[in-house]
């Protein structure tokens, strides 16, 4: 059996809301919906786990540089969907949106990734609910 | 090493006149023995014991399927050891090199050194992290075989912990790592052969501090070499951190006592003893 | 800016209207999604009563594929159709970070899950607490629960067994079909102690030896170690299964419920490892939330 490869990114236009990372786990109990949040950083690494992958973004911060860890959905479904660990080298630069963790560290939820140049990362399906798949639902 | 005053070496001759020196030599043995009257021949005397015939499925391959679990210390130490603080002695199952020892890079011996002085803490184990593979197969907890005629599934009691392994074509992930492994099996004559490949970096072959990088390749092979044993062998390359590959070998044994295996909940327990054990958080 | 998210996955229509809470700044980003084309799955509707009868009219006629025993053929990659059922068994508007769901409770007919009081109102106040989630400790989840993963699954069956292997927690149930007799009383489980046999072209699942411990979703959904799960798989097309399972507790309920979830075969899907407890950044997250004692409310 052949495994699918990346599937076509003709859909970048489709209209992708932020949606969250969901888990096996509530994410309320540890994320904030109320808060959301847009920074734009580095990647310095990307930890391809399961059942969630970390992006971890230098931020610079009024000329402070802050270390952020952004939780994605897993990596298996990141690897299902044709994308791989070189595709986001350390240095890339990053706009992410999502939602702070209520423990006040700098964590947040990854709702929405975009290169500078406006293009999404992970998304790109034409599976209309490909976000929610992606995410492991 | 040579003894003194006499040479390894047969004298040198060649080949033919080598066979014609053996052939009169038989001959001559032949024709000093004295005639001796027919009698009935003694029954056949077989080199080696008749060859196990394991049961088969229906498609003729041997059938694997039981619960089975080492009872050796290899989890502990796969080399020879003597006993130890809660470690228990055992004969090394090292096989190849055949003087037991893991061929180490220079600089991967250090870190081995390093991973013996802290593996009370740092033993993945300890921490109750997965065994990674071939450690699953010889840890002190039961595994389940079940088999059909296009995959064979490896269940560990620990933590709950299943090796799928497809016996038919399947393509792999390039750079897909996983704790357990990406395996592939096939039959060679009786043998299951399991080739691995896609660890990831964090697991370790032993308490001792044996470990490997994410450059590791496993082949296994399973052979029911009878009805309660089935000999396991796991050949280690890893180009990051040995010199060349290693085998080691051990029998796993049947279970008759148990019809279905239980369950062990390592770090669940841990955080109900007030122990908790949390994942890795790189970032803090 | 209003956006709309296509919502293929969301088949189930919400039981009732239950007022939402407001949702501040984010609700912008959960607007209405459109109803999507209809979808069939082999040839019957999707949505989830249309699509049980069309099933059940086709499971009379429809030849299911058998293994070498003569029993229906599982085997393969499996998912569990409706999504909002891995965070709360009832059915619910959903919220923030959990989509709308009519829920899989089919008996009672109120689908609600038939709590005594005091049940009721630990469940409750466990739906605030997201941290007390085994789950999120990487506990298994036992049954039903485990079917309700966000996670796939494979089904093997060698002779004798019907084992499935989840790719979340890289768990596993194994399931003899000879009906034998359960673990002696004293082995408690967080997975139960499945023994199962043939009715016919439905497997039947039956566990006990609970220990009381897992939740039957995220929304603080109880059980106690009288827990008795009878779970039955029927095949209705090539690559659909009905589940459904009876949920007996004495301790917890004040009768047994019965919920239902499609099952369905992906022929291309492949399992994966999740590995949980080794990654599990989460939990600590979730701690410093429960030890700074900051309540939070789920919808």
């Amino acid at each position: 059996m052949i495994r699918r490869s990346i599937l076509g990114a003709g859909v970048a236009a489709m209209l992708l809301a932020a949606i969250p990372a969901v888990a096996h786990h509530s994410f309320a109990a540890e994320f904030d919906e109320t808060k959301p949040i847009k920074l734009t950083g580095k990647v310095v690494e990307m930890r391809w786990s399961n059942p969630h992958a970390w992006i971890y973004l230098d931020v610079n911060n009024n000329g402070k540089t802050e270390r952020w860890a952004f939780e994605t959905g897993g990596a298996n479904n990141l690897f299902r969907r044709g994308w791989r660990k070189e595709d986001l080298p350390a240095g890339t630069v990053l706009v992410i949106q999502g939602w702070r963790a209520r423990n006040g560290t700098n964590t947040a939820n990854a709702g929405s990734i975009t290169f500078s140049d406006g293009k999404q990362l992970f998304a790109g399906s034409s599976n209309p609910n490909a976000e929610r798949q992606l995410q492991g639902k | 090493m040579k003894s003194a005053g006499r040479r390894l070496r047969p004298p040198l001759l060649s080949a033919a006149a080598f066979a014609a020196a053996l052939l009169a030599a038989q001959v001559s043995a032949d024709q000093a023995a004295p005639q001796t009257p027919a009698r009935p021949a003694a029954p056949a005397r077989t080199a080696t014991p008749p060859r196990y015939a394991p049961p088969r499925l229906a498609n003729g391959k041997p059938d694997l399927q039981g619960i089975w679990q080492v009872r050796n210390t290899a989890n502990w130490n796969l080399q020879a050891h003597g006993g130890s603080y809660k470690t228990p002695a055992g004969l090394g199952v090292v096989v190849d090199p055949p003087d037991g020892s893991i061929p180490y890079r220079p600089e991967a011996l250090v870190i081995k050194q390093k991973n013996w002085t802290g593996r009370e803490a740092e033993d993945p184990l300890e921490k109750c992290y997965l065994a990674g593979v071939p450690r699953t197969m010889y840890l002190p907890y039961p595994l389940q075989i079940l088999q059909t005629e296009t995959e064979v599934a490896i269940l560990s009691e620990y933590v709950h912990t299943w090796r799928w392994i497809p016996l038919t074509p399947l393509d792999r992930y390039p750079g897909y790592e996983s704790w357990m492994g990406d395996p592939r099996g096939r039959w060679d004559g009786d043998t299951l052969v399991v080739e691995t490949v896609g660890h990831n970096d964090q697991t370790w072959f032993d308490h001792a501090g044996n470990f490997h990088s994410d450059a590791l390749t496993v082949i296994e092979r399973l052979t029911r070499t009878a009805a309660d044993v089935i000999t396991y062998e796991a050949t280690m390359t890893d180009p990051k951190v040995f010199t060349r590959p290693w085998t080691i070998r051990m029998p796993l044994y049947l279970h008759r006592d148990m019809d279905r295996i239980l369950e062990n909940e390592c770090y669940i327990y841990a955080e109900e003893a007030g122990k908790p054990i949390r994942g890795q958080h790189p970032n803090e | 800016m209003n956006r709309q998210v296509a919502a293929g996955l969301q088949i189930f229509f919400i039981g009732r209207v239950v007022a939402l809470a407001v949702l501040v700044a984010a609700a912008h980003l959960r607007a209405e999604e459109p109803i999507p084309q209809p979808r069939t799955s082999g040839g019957c509707p999707v949505e989830s009563r249309a699509f049980y009868e069309c099933a059940m009219a086709q499971a009379k006629t429809f030849k299911v594929p058998r293994t070498a025993e003569g029993r229906p053929d599982f085997q393969g990659f499996w998912r569990s159709r409706n999504n909002g059922i891995a965070y709360d068994v009832e059915p619910g508007p959903g919220s923030f970070s959990v989509p709308p769901t009519a829920g899989e409770i089919i008996d009672p007919a109120d689908k609600k899950i038939p709590y005594q009081p005091w049940a009721v109102a630990k469940r409750n106040e466990l739906r605030t607490k997201g941290f007390e989630d085994p789950q999120g400790h990487c506990a298994p989840s036992g049954a039903p629960r485990k079917n309700n993963t966000l996670f796939g699954w494979r089904i093997i069956q060698p002779k004798g067994y019907v084992t499935f292997l989840y790719e979340s927690m890289h768990d596993y149930r194994i399931i003899p079909t000879d009906g034998r007799k359960h673990l002696p009383a004293s082995i408690k489980t967080w997975h139960g102690d499945p023994v199962g046999h043939w009715e016919g072209d439905t497997l039947v699942v039956d566990s006990t030896n609970f220990n009381g411990k897992p939740w039957l979703n995220e929304a603080g959904e109880i059980t106690s170690h009288a827990l008795h799960v009878v779970e039955r798989f029927t095949p209705v097309n090539a690559n659909t299964i009905i589940y459904r399972a009876t949920l007996t507790d004495p301790i917890v309920y004040t009768r047994p419920f019965t919920v239902e979830v499609q099952l369905n075969r992906d022929p291309e899907g492949e399992m994966l490892e999740v590995a949980c407890h080794e990654d599990n950044q989460d939990l600590a997250h979730m701690k410093d939330v429960k030890d700074a004692g900051v309540g939070l409310e789920k919808k």
